[in-house]
């Protein structure tokens, strides 16, 4: 009786692995270039938060490691798991906690890389949360925004390298310039002329 | 349509008033939550006197800036193009067209067409493109994606069905709209097939075969002594010469007639089952890169209709699910179409079987080609009428080779309907009905399975052995 049991199980594991039918559903054939699966930029996410994270972090040696590990491992699995703009807005913040260390300091060199870093996490992001992982995006359309990403780095690098000449020094103004330029920046953006679900202009 | 919030009916809102700049953009959230960070990290550095910390929020800051003072206006514009009237199986294909109204360089236009393709049986598809291509690789705002179904299922098949959301920088982003295909026919193809087996009697008084009537051909009967109403052209003047010197008497040669092949193709269409047996039981979808029996059934009843009519033969076609006219037979290429047209056509109808009364009417003289799967009693049925009425009947068994099953009651189920089965395919060999198999591996050999029940029937058929194809079935 056992043997027979035995020999129905393995038969029946190995109709179950065999199973032409489990198999999954064919896929539409799209005349595309080539692209990269969404997994990939899931895979991308699982290595651009621990480093934008650590990155910040090492800046601060004052911070446990521990409770550092543990917002790395927590950030993470969010952003694979729900890559969403709130969550990459959540880690991009923490990094900037990180970064101060709640300590004051002078002006970090390495904020560049944290804020490069930072652009790079919400742009693959955005590409993970329209992309699933079983989808492509097409590599021409990964690089459409190429211009305008490197004009934001360039206008960031530039305010930030404003920033460090104005640190030493103890002009006030230029401490203020610096100040409003950013919350002129703020504001310009804020400027979008409706909700978020807009219903376009507005008649008479 | 909805548009931004909208609904919009030939673009007009429902209060009437005109829609025309009503596109549907909307800034996304990646929009809010850039500015949200921003600002928050720009008061972080402000209390903890770090400039540092601002910094790492003004990427997102400056492009949120960048994408409102380019806001686009005008939609992205998608349309699929199929190409017109039936198809053939695995070529099931169309062209998506991505229109922008200006140049995502220099006109607020969509950069990035979000597309998500459905199709019955295919697994959702979702990509990311970008809506123009390099320069001169074709007209300017116009980018043309091809699409193609690996369904090799027949009939009456649901094509695509595209939706489509563009997106500008990351930022802005547009209604989502959607693009479907039209329910197109796929007609079966048809596999080369060599001689087939015949009828014994063959009709009409022209065509590829020589029948065992006297008449017009080209096959010598005998040499007869003229008789009144002879032609005087069928004078043969030296067998005249050698028998009758005197000329008193004069001998003809004498032909067979030439001659047709009626065939009828009954297609029992009353099931389509694929190789898994679960979907057997009515539910459970049906794989579409593996035909059922109904597409075997199209596939092997279209190879031998094209066979008929490339000999000159006529052929006919019933389906025993539909309860409209048969194609009577005929012959020629256009008929051929008619022929694939209405095997694409054929599909089960529940209990159509219980309004048939008695088998289809057949033409005197014909063979009956059934095409069935013998999985219940009616084929039985039809072959001993139509054989009781002398007709040849040939059955083709399209029952798809079946994958192995793993529930236990499946399984003892389909032992005893192949235990049936089985017992009619017996029935029916052991009163001389030859069945030949259309699936798996065996369809390749069905060629050679007709050729030798074309020669085996040559060899038992009485009359003229002619080198045209002419056989009877056993």
């Amino acid at each position: 009786m056992t043997r027979y049991l035995v020999a129905e199980w393995i038969r029946r594991t190995r109709l179950r692995l065999a199973d032409p039918a489990a198999r999954p559903l064919p896929e539409v054939t799209v005349g595309s270039g080539p692209g990269v699966r969404g997994w990939v930029l899931r895979l991308a996410l699982a290595v651009l938060c621990p480093l934008l994270l650590l990155t910040a972090a090492g800046r601060s040696p004052g911070l446990a490691a521990g409770l550092v590990w543990t917002v790395v491992v927590l950030a993470t699995i969010l952003l694979v798991v729900r890559p969403t703009p709130a969550a990459a807005g959540g880690v991009v913040v923490g990094s900037g906690v990180l970064l101060w260390g709640f300590e004051p300091g002078p002006f970090d060199p390495w904020s560049f890389v944290v804020a490069l870093l930072a652009y790079l996490l919400t742009r693959v992001t955005w590409w993970a949360a329209h992309v699933p992982p079983g989808g492509r995006a097409e590599a021409a359309a990964l690089l459409v925004g190429w211009r305008r990403d490197l004009g934001v780095l360039g206008a960031t690098v530039l305010l930030g390298g404003l920033a460090m000449l104005a640190e030493g020094t103890t002009l006030p103004a230029a401490v203020l310039l610096g100040a409003c330029s950013v919350v002129g920046i703020m504001l310009l953006a804020l400027a979008t002329n409706g909700s978020a679900r807009d219903d376009g202009p507005s008649r008479g | 349509m909805t548009i931004g919030g909208i609904i919009v009916n030939r673009g007009r809102t429902s209060q009437g008033r005109p829609a025309d700049d009503h596109h549907g953009w909307h800034p996304t959230s990646a929009h809010t939550t850039a500015i949200a960070v921003g600002t928050l990290l720009l008061a972080i550095s402000i209390l903890a006197a770090r400039p540092d910390i601002a910094l790492v929020g003004i990427p997102g800051l400056l492009a949120a800036t960048w994408a409102t003072t380019t806001r686009p206006t005008t939609p992205l514009t998608t349309t699929l193009h199929e190409p017109p009237g039936p198809t053939a199986p695995g070529e099931l294909a169309a062209t998506l067209r991505l229109t922008t109204a200006g140049t995502p360089g220099t006109t607020p236009t969509a950069d990035i067409a979000h597309l998500r393709i459905t199709a019955p049986g295919h697994r959702d598809t979702h990509l990311a493109l970008a809506t123009t291509r390099k320069p001169g690789a074709g007209e300017a705002g116009v980018r043309e994606v091809a699409l193609r179904l690996s369904s090799v299922r027949t009939g009456p098949q649901e094509t695509f069905s595209v939706d489509v959301r563009g997106s500008r920088h990351g930022l802005w982003e547009e209604e989502p709209t959607e693009v479907g295909g039209a329910r197109r026919l796929v007609l079966p193809g048809a596999a080369p097939l060599g001689r087939l087996p015949l009828p014994r009697r063959l009709r009409g008084l022209t065509g590829p075969h020589s029948s065992r009537r006297l008449g017009d051909g080209s096959e010598l009967r005998d040499i007869h002594p003229f008789t009144p109403g002879d032609r005087l052209r069928r004078i043969d003047w030296r067998t005249t010469a050698r028998r009758s010197p005197e000329l008193d008497t004069l001998y003809v040669r004498r032909t067979y007639s030439s001659a047709e092949a009626t065939a009828v193709l009954v297609v029992d269409s009353r099931d389509d089952v694929g190789p898994d047996l679960r979907t057997w039981r009515g539910y459970g979808t049906l794989r579409v890169d593996e035909p059922t029996s109904l597409d075997l059934a199209r596939h092997a009843a279209a190879s031998v209709a094209q066979a008929l009519v490339e000999t000159g033969d006529r052929v006919g076609l019933e389906d025993l699910a539909r309860r409209r006219r048969p194609l009577p037979p005929a012959s020629g290429r256009r008929h051929l179409r008619r022929v694939v047209h209405g095997l694409a056509l054929a599909h089960p109808k529940d209990r159509a079987a219980d309004h048939r009364v008695r088998p289809p009417q057949v033409p005197a003289d014909a063979v009956v080609y059934l095409f069935t799967t013998v999985l219940d009693d009616e084929p039985l049925h039809l072959v001993r009428t139509w054989r009781a009425k002398g007709h040849p009947v040939v059955v083709v068994d399209t029952l798809p080779d079946l994958h192995p099953v793993i529930e236990h009651h499946l399984w003892i189920a389909w032992r005893i309907a192949r235990l049936e089965r089985e017992d009619r395919l017996a029935a029916l060999a052991g009163e001389g009905v030859p069945v030949v198999r259309w699936a798996g591996s065996e369809r390749d050999q069905a060629a050679v399975r007709f050729e030798a029940l074309a020669r085996a029937a040559e060899r038992n058929a009485p009359g003229p052995s002619t080198s045209a194809p002419r056989a009877a079935a056993p």
